[in-house]
């Protein structure tokens, strides 16, 4: 057999596309469903577990056997095209957001959303500090067509419920206080002492960060809210942390 | 093509001990700088230049000699090289200058989708050739030597008509590429397929092995029997540790403790490099007799 078909049969086998294994002409001390099934087991659980540890607390809140379901039918649906496993879960919030088995868990796409952030954001080895100077040297006129920048992975999720209360708890084991009723505003971001830091906000501060996000200047944003409050404080916590002209946009 | 290795950062020296790096030691081993001969990590790992983990290497580079273990250049598929995979490879190696870059005899890919795992070859004319181009490829491309490492597989294809051995003294041969020799594999692969272990480390070109690695395995049952899986995720065996003390009577080549799951403290993979310490001065000790 040609390495070229081989390789195609043995691609189809980990995939679970219906291959004559016979034709592979494999010799071993199993039968060759056995020993195929040793390398399609491999393949599923590697990236399974990459899984479990990008999301652990989906995991803790379905468990094992439901989020290994959930796996599978990941992996089975979104094509691994590189070798570095880096961005592979990056999709994974959504796919369980739109998941069948997962549509009476409704927050279980958010869960998954700060749990990749939580990561996302860690791993960000600087975070530029607000260019004041560059700000002063602008005038009136240009200070108010500027638009500010959140920090590098920076997240901001609304929820119709305690979305914070459900990730904290279930990364503790402890759900016990969680108020459905709840809903929620969350950031999830870089720090540069802490790593990450995670906190609920109100319904202005979160819209304020949503204009922020959304690219709306100065002027903009002061038609709708208390900037110099805002900027104050979101500036000094660096969450902002940095900004630019209407021309570099 | 210039294969010189005299733009290493830091060399690893002859009989010097390794291990593998894996993230919940990297703090660890930076805060408290334990004494090995070197550190060997995953190069796909360390792609991204503005990571953490590239921060702690850039601080461990200066310490430790390197070596980068490419796990994803599927250097036996039928695909055509990444080269933005292989250009990443290039940045890395770069920068940092390891002592050793390694790779697998093994694919991972095919029709440009990856599969996470080392996949077995047939060994034929045809599978050295493609090897061989794409070795050469690389290793024209990096400007460096490639060391292959003998794979764990847990069958065999009947039409393959070369002895593994064969198959990797020849890619040596005809690419100028060294051995990444690893004898939990062979073992492995002795005890699944009924191989004698010590006749592969007979017929291996033990001139050409740059680096040992030493592993663990674990033992799963399937439906007619019990099969080894090489997980690396236990402590070396026993078996493991005769072929190693077998092979050093003639190989002096750096030896790496290699765990992947089940990551033990760092304790645990410290006192296997001492063991391995330990063996080869016996190994030493004996051939002082004899002599």
């Amino acid at each position: 057999m040609k390495l070229r078909q081989l390789q195609l049969q043995f691609s189809q086998h980990l995939l679970h596309q219906p291959v004559d294994l016979s034709a592979l002409d494999v010799i071993g001390p199993f039968p060759v469903e056995q020993l195929m099934g040793l390398y399609r087991n491999n393949f599923y659980i590697s990236l399974s577990q990459y899984l479990e540890a990008c999301f652990p607390a989906v995991l803790a809140l379905v468990g094992e056997e439901f989020f290994a379901q959930l796996a599978k039918a990941y992996i089975m649906q979104s094509p691994l095209d590189k070798a570095e496993l880096d961005v592979f879960g990056a999709g994974f919030p959504r796919f369980i957001e739109q998941a069948e088995q997962t549509q009476s868990l409704i927050y279980l796409g958010d869960v998954a959303l700060l749990d990749w952030a939580f990561d996302s954001a860690k791993a960000v080895v600087h975070i530029d500090v607000f260019p004041f100077e560059k700000l002063a040297q602008l005038d009136e006129l240009q200070q108010l067509k500027i638009r500010f920048q959140l920090a590098p992975e920076t997240l901001l999720i609304k929820a119709q419920y305690p979305l914070l209360k459900i990730w904290l708890g279930a990364k503790s084991g402890n759900l016990d206080d969680v108020d459905m009723q709840e809903s929620d505003f969350v950031i999830l971001r870089p720090d540069s002492e802490e790593g990450v830091k995670f906190s609920s906000l109100n319904a202005h501060q979160y819209q304020f960060l949503l204009n922020v996000k959304a690219q709306k200047n100065l002027e903009q944003l002061a038609e709708s809210a208390d900037v110099n409050e805002y900027l104050n404080e979101y500036i000094s916590q660096n969450v902002i942390n940095n900004f630019c002209l209407e021309d570099e946009v | 093509m210039a294969m010189s290795n005299a733009s290493v950062n830091l060399p690893i020296v002859e009989n010097a001990i390794g291990i593998g790096l894996r993230s919940p030691h990297h703090h660890r081993v930076l805060d408290e700088q334990p004494k090995v001969g070197w550190l060997e990590v995953h190069s796909e790992n360390f792609f991204n230049a503005n990571s953490t983990q590239r921060h702690i290497l850039d601080q461990l580079a200066d310490i430790y000699p390197l070596s980068f273990h490419g796990v994803g250049l599927s250097l036996g598929s039928v695909d055509p090289v990444n080269l933005k995979h292989l250009a990443k490879m290039k940045a890395l190696i770069d920068t940092y200058k390891p002592a050793l870059i390694s790779e697998h005899l093994s694919w991972s890919s095919f029709g440009d989708r990856y599969f996470n795992d080392l996949l077995p070859m047939p060994l034929t004319l045809e599978s050295l050739d493609v090897f061989c181009d794409k070795v050469n490829l690389v290793q024209d491309h990096l400007g460096r030597a490639l060391a292959i490492e003998n794979p764990t597989v847990y069958l065999a294809f009947k039409h393959s008509t070369i002895n593994e051995w064969d198959f990797l003294n020849e890619i040596t041969r005809r690419c100028q590429s060294t051995l990444l020799l690893d004898l939990n594999n062979i073992y492995v692969n002795s005890v699944n397929l009924g191989l004698d272990a010590k006749c592969y480390l007979d017929n291996i070109n033990i001139d050409a092995i740059t680096e040992i690695h030493l592993a663990g395995f674990t033992r799963k049952q399937l439906e007619n029997g019990e099969i080894l899986i090489d997980t690396h995720g236990s402590e070396v065996s026993e078996p493991v540790w005769e072929l190693f003390r077998y092979l050093r009577e003639q190989c002096d080549a750096p030896a790496l403790i290699e765990w992947d799951t089940d990551i033990p403290a760092l304790e645990v993979l410290l006192a296997q490099a001492h063991r391995a310490e330990r063996e080869q001065q016996h190994v030493e000790r004996q051939q002082r007799v004899n002599a």
